[in-house]
């Protein structure tokens, strides 16, 4: 009954109707549906992200492995390293990076960062995926697998708050300092610097969950966001089907929408 | 003997119930590099970790991580008496990941690789390699499917083992790899689940092209087996996936698990 009168008193009101990210989060699932990366050879990606970072194979396909809710999907091209992209970088937390370095050293991936602390979040080093992917690894022990999709923009503040409007879940601080989205876990961050367009390069576009692409489509439009595609059909080979829409983000990044049955 | 395999299908259909329930097998998480603590006498799967050349054919060093290594281990505990490592914590089995360079290789009584149409040595990671093997060590690689693959292995095993003094022979079936714990009687062709699934049955995964499946060996001066490949097919998905499907247990899993024990026994025997 209090809930009731709450809800009474805030349609009286007028707060409902106020666009905020409220009522974008109610259009979208509030997480981060994929992560789509490029390599010539799909498997061999899949296989290198499940074994590092634990990722589950799925019969959905044998281009993608699971993250918990979010899936990291290869596209079989030669891409552009992704680092200078508005995707620079994603992050995956392991157990023990002194060991993963370790291993990465002797396998002679390549190492940008070598290990270090950062005061109040955790260690992090960033190697480069065999296919030129840029991958943050971190040991924070409250999370494990995929950590966070790291764009890279000019005003980090005004990226992050173009995310916050159109796909909900408001921004706040991983660990109480860095400025980011949480979504279910995997935090979407910012760091200021230029970049480019994220199509071709190898971390080639995001993608989030609308309840019903069409209509997030629309109410998008009707924000001014550039729709590349709009709305289709697509069925995988597995015979998993979904609705599927492309529009363009800040800063050149490509965002997928897709509606999953 | 025929009571053996028999053996072997009902305590793995036993234990497949329970593992099957939860859809996945022993499954875990990170990556457990060995260290000198690592080792604690019992056996603990090594499974080496190799740098792959770009235009290789297959997935690389990690293909059926971790459940292959676990699930194999499990199983050896529990159709043979040899003691297993243990993690106290998770009450799972230990097992360690090994580059191939590194010196913590002779901690290991065998080791393997999986999908070594992929592989590259250097020089200094063959040496360590062919130094392990002369010492009494033993590598098993698996899962690595018709002639291109066969011809990037080969050109890499020839850089630990030249070619004139270790040759490749194949294994005939009375040799005591076939015989060890049980007997096998047949060299079985085991495709990945997927493709096995995705094929409706096939279990040829690069079609004629692979289509026996060898069981071959390089033996030391005194014949003592160092390096056993099994080519064409792929006993590590027989155990990482034997929990998935009951089909694909009972039609490849059980055989994977016979000659995987001997394989494990003949390496620490020999």
């Amino acid at each position: 009954m209090r809930v009731f009168t709450c809800a009474g008193w805030m349609g009286v009101l007028g707060l409902a109707a106020v666009p905020s990210p409220a009522s974008a989060q109610a259009a979208f699932a509030g997480i981060v549906d994929h992560v789509h990366i490029a390599a010539p050879d799909p498997a061999k990606a899949v296989e290198w992200y499940a074994t590092y970072f634990g990722g589950e194979k799925t019969p959905e396909g044998p281009d993608r492995v699971i993250f918990g809710d979010t899936r990291l999907i290869v596209q079989k091209r030669e891409p552009t390293p992704s680092a200078g992209s508005v995707l620079n970088d994603i992050g995956f937390s392991v157990d023990d990076l002194t060991a993963a370095m370790r291993l990465f050293e002797a396998l002679g991936v390549t190492i940008v960062q070598p290990a270090r602390d950062l005061p109040g979040l955790y260690r992090s080093a960033i190697v480069e995926d065999p296919w030129g992917s840029r991958v943050e690894i971190v040991q924070d022990s409250q999370k494990r697998g995929l950590h966070h999709v790291h764009l890279q923009a000019p005003d980090p503040a005004a990226t992050l708050g173009w995310f916050a409007d159109k796909f909900g879940q408001p921004i706040g601080k991983l660990k109480g300092q860095l400025d980011g989205i949480n979504y279910r876990g995997v935090w979407l961050l910012a760091q200021r610097g230029d970049s480019t367009p994220s199509p071709g390069h190898s971390i080639d576009h995001i993608g989030f969950r609308p309840l019903n692409v069409d209509t997030a489509v629309l109410g998008l439009k009707a924000k001014n966001v550039t729709v590349v595609t709009e709305p289709r059909p697509l069925t995988l080979p597995s015979g998993t089907s979904m609705r599927l829409a492309f529009i363009e983000g800040p800063d050149g990044v490509r965002i997928e929408l897709v509606q999953r049955q | 003997m025929a009571w053996r395999a028999c053996a072997v299908a009902t305590i793995l259909l036993m234990a497949a119930a329970a593992v099957h329930a939860q859809f996945g097998g022993f499954r875990t998480r990170g990556l457990p590099m060995a260290t000198p603590e690592s080792f604690d006498g019992a056996f603990q799967f090594c499974r080496a970790a190799f740098r792959s050349s770009r235009g290789g054919d297959g997935g690389g060093w990690g293909t059926d991580y971790p459940d292959a290594d676990l699930n194999l281990s499990t199983r050896l505990g529990e159709l043979t008496k040899t003691p297993i490592s243990v993690d106290k914590r998770s009450g799972q089995p230990n097992h360690v990941i090994v580059p191939v360079n590194d010196p913590l290789l002779f901690r290991c009584p065998l080791i393997m690789m999986f999908e070594v149409g992929t592989l590259y040595l250097d020089d200094a990671e063959a040496a360590n390699l062919r130094a392990y093997l002369l010492k009494g060590g033993f590598l098993w690689v698996d899962d690595f499917w018709g002639q291109y693959a066969w011809d990037v292995w080969e050109s890499q095993i020839r850089k630990v083992l030249p070619s004139g003094a270790y040759p490749v022979k194949d294994l005939p079936l009375d040799h005591t790899i076939f015989h060890q714990v049980f007997t096998v009687a047949r060299i079985p062709q085991i495709p990945s689940i997927n493709y096995w699934l995705g094929s409706g049955g096939d279990t040829s995964e690069r079609g004629p092209g692979s289509r026996p499946p060898h069981v071959r060996g390089i033996a030391d001066e005194r014949g003592r087996l160092m390096v056993l490949m099994t080519h064409n097919t792929d006993f590590g998905d027989s155990w990482e996936r034997e929990g998935v499907s009951r089909e694909y247990f009972l039609t490849f899993s059980v055989d994977g698990y016979a000659f995987g024990t001997n394989a494990l026994v003949y390496a620490m025997t020999h």
